[in-house]
């Protein structure tokens, strides 16, 4: 409520300044009201992700929560949301429905290719939008190996190698890891090997140096 | 020399194994000794060679295996080539010379060095090199454990008297004689040594030795022959001769 008091006649300065205050607290009065309403009217949508840096292949729950300009959240059902998404990735639903409560969520595949980086954004019928933070994908657990460099394609016995092997590891969507501490062995289909055999990897790759081919 | 198609298996605990693309290996018979300790090897006569424009000053292992080095005063015909020997680089001794290959000797005194210098040359056809390892006209001198000697093997499988209380074990004496098998030494004269053998009944050694076809007045370690010199542990002594008995029956390092 604003409070009013009707003016009479102002017949000194103490009058005129109490009245020219009186009419700053009414203005005061009017601004907080209509800040009040304000705050209720839904702009935006906060949207936050179960995990920004999630394994690449792995799904994520995306929730948007709807909300005013200053993040105050607006519970209000019904609001359709649809959902999309930088460098690919794929949504359970390609569109959600807030609940009582003003949210909305959606499963979110991420890409299978590590290093990624995906903002999701969900915007509804009245085209209130809002965005996630960047979502990164990163290498899953190491599964199989890899040669990242051949040997060379001719060899002397007893000689070392010209051109050095190197092995890597991949993970199930075949993303090359950083795995440390795995003992590489290297066995020939005949003879034997000399120089440092086994290796272990250092931040995802088992490098030889001085390996050379041998007669047994 | 032969070729050989090999392919490595990379394999870690946990994952399935991948294999190397092929790899055209040349083999040369020579992986057993190979396998013994840091042997010095030059693969070819010239790689790994340093010379002073005069004199072959060091060889130096070029096959990763080790750096223990031979130190001699064999002439080295740098950049040259030797016709009798399809073209190839050579290193020549010149017959009717005394050549002497100095062993270094290792920091801490081991019980046996075992000095060889192998490979064997076909005249006219360098690449048919002899499937003999060592060449038994090409010597073999090894360091007696415990006696601080030499002894020899070369041309008939037998252990030479030549070792003597003078010996310091530093040098290996050898001398080229033109129609004879070569002689290796210990560091004394000529007189003190047993004659090894018998003329080679070959039509020409490589490495140190003589042709004995009198063609070519020298001798000469041919490219593709190998020569090492390395102090070896007990061990390793165990080992390598075990692999020369096999080969030349009658060697007797003790």
């Amino acid at each position: 409520m604003i409070p009013f008091r009707p003016l009479g006649p102002i017949n000194s300065q103490p009058e005129i300044i109490r009245a020219i205050r009186d009419l700053e607290y009414m203005l005061r009065q009017v601004i907080n009201s209509l800040n009040d309403v304000t705050d209720t009217i839904a702009t935006q949508y906060l949207i936050t992700v179960s995990n920004e840096n999630p394994v690449a292949g792995d799904t994520v729950t995306i929730t948007a929560q709807l909300a005013t300009d200053s993040g105050t959240a607006v519970h209000e059902a019904g609001r359709v949301i649809t959902w999309s998404s930088t460098n690919g990735g794929s949504f359970s639903s390609p569109t959600s429905v807030t609940d009582a409560t003003g949210v909305a969520t959606v499963d979110f595949t991420v890409s299978t290719i590590a290093g990624t980086q995906h903002v999701v954004t969900g915007t509804d019928t009245l085209t209130i939008a809002g965005s996630s933070d960047t979502i990164t994908t990163v290498p899953g657990t190491a599964v199989s190996m890899v040669i990242v460099r051949q040997p060379s394609a001719t060899a002397r016995d007893g000689a070392v190698l010209t051109i050095q092997p190197i092995i890597g590891f991949l993970d199930a969507n075949g993303n090359r890891t950083d795995d440390a501490g795995i003992s590489v062995l290297a066995t020939p289909s005949s003879g034997v090997t000399r120089g440092n055999n086994p290796v272990i990897s250092v931040t995802g790759e088992a490098s030889y140096v001085n390996l050379l081919l041998d007669d047994a | 020399m032969t070729t050989e198609i090999r392919t490595l298996e990379f394999s870690a605990l946990g994952f399935p194994s991948v294999t190397s693309d092929p790899i055209l290996c040349t083999t040369d018979g020579l992986g057993a000794i190979r396998a013994i300790g840091d042997l010095v090897w030059l693969l070819d006569a010239q790689e790994g060679m340093v010379g002073n424009g005069t004199n072959l000053v060091s060889f130096e292992d070029v096959s990763g295996n080790g750096r223990e080095c031979v130190i001699g005063n064999a002439p080295l015909m740098t950049s040259t080539t030797w016709t009798g020997g399809g073209g190839k680089p050579a290193l020549k001794f010149n017959r009717s010379s005394t050549h002497y290959i100095k062993v270094r000797s290792p920091s801490t005194p081991q019980p046996f060095t075992i000095f060889s210098i192998i490979d064997q040359y076909t005249v006219g056809d360098p690449a048919a090199s002899n499937s003999n390892l060592v060449n038994p006209g090409s010597g073999i001198c090894y360091r007696i454990a415990s006696s601080d000697k030499w002894s020899q093997y070369a041309g008939t499988p037998q252990q030479s008297n030549i070792a003597s209380s003078t010996s310091t074990g530093k040098y290996i004496r050898f001398d080229i004689f033109n129609g004879a098998a070569s002689r290796v030494y210990r560091s004394g004269t000529a007189s003190a040594a047993t004659n090894p053998g018998a003329a080679s009944t070959a039509n020409a050694f490589v490495g140190i030795g003589a042709r004995n076809d009198g063609v070519d007045a020298c001798s000469v370690i041919y490219a593709g022959g190998g020569m090492f010199a390395k102090a070896l542990t007990v061990a390793q002594m165990s080992d390598i001769l075990s692999f020369y008995t096999a080969r030349y029956p009658g060697i007797n390092a003790t």
